[in-house]
């Protein structure tokens, strides 16, 4: 009861949330206002089109696995803010890649690698709540279909096992996500986020991911440093197995 | 502000404590050995006499041809493979039923044997209780050739009870670099002591390596003697054996064995003209299970490796040595169903095993 009249007294103190230009967007129903772009030397590349819509894509990747999403803003108020998302990957060109003898082969040389169209679908609600913080909840399913043989394993490494598990077994997953973000003084931002992975078909089918992350934004907030860490619990062929992965980006925003 | 606090003081912890192992490869120069116990415990009636067995069993993948053999192209195996093989290797041992074997290239988690636990498997499927295990092989992921996941080692299973395993690393491939290195194979040697009745001995399993051309093989086999003469040295009672990689003095064929078909430098292992003495130091201060004079009088008979599943074993490089005073007996190499105990190993790894009997005195 308590935490449900918090709950509601948070709500309804929410502030606008319009100004929200500060945070990460990347997880939340927020997208970039039009004719920004936001990228990073790891992270993908978005850019704000207007009429509350953005796209992005990986620039590194972009040739090897083509990818692009594409999202939509349906709602926002001073209280919340509505989007869904949705993206293709065509991964057979990198999986071809990684498929080979020696040094850099992912996949055994004799795996078969099929034709595989994935896509995704995904819908974000972000709340404000006081003290500066934003809560999104998302909810993703991803598909994919594959035309000619196919015949090849899993990658059983965190984070790359989630996130390919779609391509194998009934071919769907499905993602629970939380993100909870916010301002530390002028130029710092949290991120605390956690993903509840499902992937039916398998006898190894859940894991949690959970990551923390701090942002240091600079020169008007053009520029930034991320570090964080991702911590994952996952179901694995082989077993269970935790992991605690630190990682750290550069990144920068541009009114084009 | 006490959340900002937290975050400032937790977060360096997080960035410093991870990294310098990512993919959980290396090993401290000594470790303690993984210990295995059987979910059944088989009563063994002890008479002063142990039955001992060698044998590099190739990761179950029984004659399937794998890349690095370069008979063929496999990588993974499925469960169902790895099960049959398995099962061949365990019918081997429940007909030799020695009281203590040594195993090389026997795979614990590894993504290419489907992820099945060989130690446990034949433990459970033995008359052997106890069992210890040290990674030879072991990364998270090995970006090479699809390799994946892999724990591959050696292993020591008794019918007695085990203790003070311990992993001893050995030097590694120097003119490897360094990225190399950190992901290929961890030669160590396995030691444990086995609780008789009446006494306590010791066990060494070693594999070397089979692919150096800078001394290292030779620098491992060093090694290994010296921690033998100071087992010997100090009036303890050793059985030690494993894969050698390498061959016995006086060796008809040192080099181009009929089996080499790999052309890629990394793989190729069958010139051994360097190596004539590299186990002289063995054979002068210990007891062999096949003695040099046997082997040298018709070394055919001693071979135990082959690549080649559709050829005959054509090198000998597994070993068994004692210091005890009562040596061995009833050697056999078990080439084929006619040489001993009925079993057809040339379908079952790419190594013979070896069994024999050590009496131990009273």
């Amino acid at each position: 009861m308590k935490l449900l009249s918090i709950t509601i007294l948070s709500i309804l103190a929410l502030p606008s949330i319009s100004r929200a230009q500060t945070t990460w967007n990347s997880d939340t129903a927020l997208v970039l206002e039009k004719g920004t772009l936001e990228t990073g030397l790891f992270e993908y590349s978005h850019f704000g089109i207007g009429k509350g819509m953005e796209i992005g894509t990986h620039p590194l990747m972009f040739f090897v696995s083509p990818q692009v999403w594409i999202k939509k803003q349906w709602k926002k108020s001073k209280r919340l803010a509505l989007s869904t998302k949705h993206g293709i990957n065509i991964p057979t060109g990198l999986m071809k890649i990684l498929s080979r003898e020696g040094t850099g082969g992912i996949y055994p040389a004799d795996s078969e690698i099929p034709i595989i169209f994935s896509h995704f679908h995904e819908g974000t609600i972000s709340l404000k709540l006081p003290l500066k913080t934003l809560l999104s909840l998302t909810m993703e399913f991803s598909n994919s279909l594959q035309f000619g043989k196919s015949s090849f394993p899993t990658i059983d490494l965190p984070l790359i096992y989630t996130r390919t598990s779609h391509f194998y077994g009934k071919q769907v997953s499905f993602r629970a996500g939380m993100d909870i973000q916010g301002q530390l003084g002028k130029n710092f931002l949290w991120l605390i986020d956690f993903n509840l992975f499902y992937m039916p078909g398998y006898s190894n089918q859940k894991t949690m991911e959970h990551k923390g992350a701090l942002r240091y934004s600079f020169c008007h907030m053009k520029y930034f440093f991320t570090a964080g860490y991702i911590y994952i619990h996952g179901e694995y062929p082989f077993g269970n197995q935790s992991h605690i992965i630190p990682f750290a980006d550069f990144g920068m925003r541009f009114d084009l | 502000m006490i959340l900002r606090k937290l975050i400032l003081c937790v977060f360096p912890v997080f960035l410093t404590f991870y990294g310098c192992d990512p993919f959980n490869s290396e090993f401290g120069s000594v470790e303690k050995a993984r210990y295995y116990v059987s979910d059944e415990i088989t009563d063994t009636e002890y008479h002063q006499v142990l039955r001992v067995m060698t044998w590099n069993v190739k990761f179950g993948g029984g004659r399937l041809d794998f890349f690095f053999d370069c008979h063929g192209d496999r990588v993974l195996m499925t469960s169902t493979e790895v099960k049959s093989n398995l099962d061949g290797i365990v019918s081997a041992v429940n007909r030799i039923d020695p009281d203590v074997l040594l195993l090389q290239e026997i795979d614990v988690l590894s993504k290419r044997s489907a992820y099945i636990d060989q130690v446990k498997y034949i433990l459970q499927r033995t008359a052997l209780n106890y069992g210890v295990y040290a990674s030879q092989w072991k990364s998270d992921f090995v970006p090479s050739d699809g390799i994946g996941r892999v724990d591959s080692g050696n292993a020591i299973l008794s019918k007695y009870q085990l203790s003070h395993g311990e992993r001893i690393a050995l030097p590694f491939i120097s003119s490897q670099d360094s990225i190399t290195q950190y992901f290929y194979l961890k030669r160590n040697i396995l030691r444990v002591l086995v609780t008789l009745p009446d006494r306590i001995i010791n066990v060494f399993n070693i594999h070397t390596s089979a692919y150096s051309d800078d001394g290292t093989k030779k620098d491992q086999l060093d090694i290994f003697l010296s921690h033998l003469l100071e087992i010997d040295t100090q009036g303890e009672i050793f059985i030690a054996g494993g894969d050698f990689n390498t061959i016995p003095p006086g060796s008809d064929n040192l080099s181009d064995f009929p089996d080499s078909v790999c052309t890629n430098e990394d793989f190729i292992a069958d010139d051994y003209s360097g190596e004539t003495d590299w186990l002289d130091g063995f054979y002068n201060q210990f007891i062999p299970a096949v003695s040099l004079s046997d082997y040298q009088e018709d070394n055919s008979s001693y071979f135990t490796h082959t690549t080649d599943k559709d050829g005959f074993w054509n090198r000998k490089l597994d070993y068994l040595w004692t210091n005890s005073p009562g040596g061995f007996k009833d050697t056999v190499t078990h080439q084929n169903e006619i040489s001993g105990a009925d079993i057809k190993t040339m379908d079952l790894s790419d190594h013979a095993p070896i069994s024999t009997v050590m009496e131990l005195n009273p």
